[in-house]
């Protein structure tokens, strides 16, 4: 017989996945809308942004009920703070790809010297979400500090880019365009940052510590 | 540095050709609440009932390794077993107050020890009643019988019975598997009370209760010794997977 409490974790578990299936696919159309100023499709990554809202507040009422009835302890507890963390965390991931459809729907979010550096952001970024969340369930220690390290790679574009925001500001009577693509970079930034903190929810079931992972 | 009450090492217990205890050494500190906490059968009320030596009525039953209170070893031909049980308090799963009045129940082991002087005996039946938490609701009928009471204070009663003592242990056997919640947490208030001036053992099936009111926390299983404890620290992340397991309600 299955005890109860494996059951309702089940059930807490698939809603994390499909939490983590939609903000995928909201970021990999987010940045084909960016790519080719598809606003109907940022209108849909807008829309899908409140089922991941749902999504979080179905498994923050469901932890909450199972916290109460259940009384978890050991990898259990760990795993449903870790899931409580890691959801809120997917939801702030969820709301930057809405904030980078709001800026396709505006129109021309890219200013053209920054689609470099946002490209390489969000690749960085995408592999970071994946294999985090990935890690979150298929727990792996050893290849944390390898997806955290990638962080970095996104703070140096980020300064990278900081360059190019100053001469382009110079250069341009019209700095909406230029700010709207700082701002689309400074999301990614803080989107790669909560990518960060999933694998600290990682840590966290296993070991039931919180690591900084800087 | 962690003060030991009890030092036990290598402690084997047999009941007759069987073996309920294997190889068991734990340190149990002064002041603080340690748990036992397994499977019905671990050995865990087996190994309480050594701490104070009432193993010594079972039939049949054999011990070999040692057992120090306070440096003193239980088992040494110079310990005064009667004098042993008076510092180490016992309160079993089951109320069991005699069937005589509230006030004569606590004054009963005192005068059995020896005191005779009224005032004094009184004065210690107050105290242990307030010890116990009881003295508030029971201060208008100390003459009344003691099996008027209820469940919990009944408890309780034999909680302030054990202090009139004035134990240095106190061993609780399961004490509230047979009180309902309210009486439940009453009884777990007054331990957490109690533990400034006392060292508790408590053995408990209720694992949230061990979460809940100790301090360290022991799990037996088929008569090992499998992990101790800090209990935050067992709860959240126990080091043996038969552990884990067990407090998950996965065993087996």
């Amino acid at each position: 017989m299955t005890p109860l409490i494996d059951t309702e974790m089940l059930d807490i578990e698939s809603l994390l996945k499909e939490m983590v299936a939609h903000v995928l696919a909201m970021h990999e159309n987010a940045k084909k809308a960016m790519d080719t100023n598809d606003a109907a499709m940022a209108v849909k990554i807008i829309k899908r942004d409140e089922l991941v809202n749902n999504l979080d507040e179905m498994i923050n009422e469901q932890s909450l009920a199972l916290l109460a009835t259940q009384a978890p302890v050991a990898k259990d507890l760990r795993t449903a703070i870790a899931t409580i963390r890691m959801a809120t965390d997917l939801e702030r991931i969820g709301d930057y790809a809405k904030v980078i459809a709001e800026f396709i729907i505006i129109g021309r979010p890219v200013y053209g010297p920054f689609k470099v550096h946002i490209d390489s952001m969000y690749d960085v970024f995408m592999s970071m979400l994946k294999e985090s969340t990935n890690l979150f369930f298929n727990p792996d220690l050893k290849k944390v500090y390898e997806i955290v390290a990638r962080d970095q790679l996104i703070d140096a574009q980020l300064k990278k880019a900081f360059d190019v925001i100053k001469s382009a500001l110079a250069a341009t009577d019209d700095p909406s365009d230029v700010l709207n693509s700082f701002n689309i970079m400074r999301t990614l930034e803080r989107a790669g940052d909560h990518s960060k903190n999933i694998c600290e929810a990682a840590i966290f079931k296993v070991k039931g510590k919180k690591i900084d992972l800087g | 540095m962690d003060e030991f009450v009890y030092e036990v090492s290598n402690l084997n217990l047999f009941y007759d050709q069987v073996q309920a205890l294997k190889n068991v050494s734990m340190n149990i500190k002064k002041n603080q609440v340690t748990a036992f906490i397994g499977p019905s059968g671990c050995g865990k009320t087996s190994f309480l009932r050594i701490l104070n030596r009432l193993s010594d009525l079972v039939e049949g039953c054999t011990i070999n390794g040692t057992v120090k209170l306070l440096d003193e070893d239980i088992f040494s031909p110079s310990m005064d077993v009667f004098d042993l049980r008076r510092r180490v308090g016992m309160v079993f799963q089951k109320p069991n107050p005699f069937p005589m009045s509230i006030f004569e129940n606590v004054a009963y082991g005192p005068r059995c020890h020896g005191i005779k002087d009224k005032a004094v005996l009184k004065q210690l039946v107050l105290e242990s009643l307030k010890q116990a938490a009881l003295y508030d609701e029971v201060k208008d009928r100390l003459n009344k019988s003691a099996l008027e009471l209820s469940g919990g204070q009944q408890q309780r009663l034999c909680i302030a019975r054990a202090l009139a003592m004035k134990p240095e242990v106190l061993l609780m056997d399961e004490p509230t598997s047979a009180l309902d919640p309210i009486a439940t947490a009453k009884i777990e208030e007054l331990i957490n009370t109690l533990k400034k001036n006392y060292t508790i053992v408590i053995v408990t099936h209720s694992m949230q209760q061990a979460a809940r009111i100790s301090d360290t926390t022991a799990f037996f299983l088929l008569g090992e010794l499998i992990e101790m404890g800090p209990t935050k620290e067992f709860y959240a992340t126990p080091s043996d997977p038969r552990s884990e397991n067990y407090i998950t309600g996965r065993f087996g």
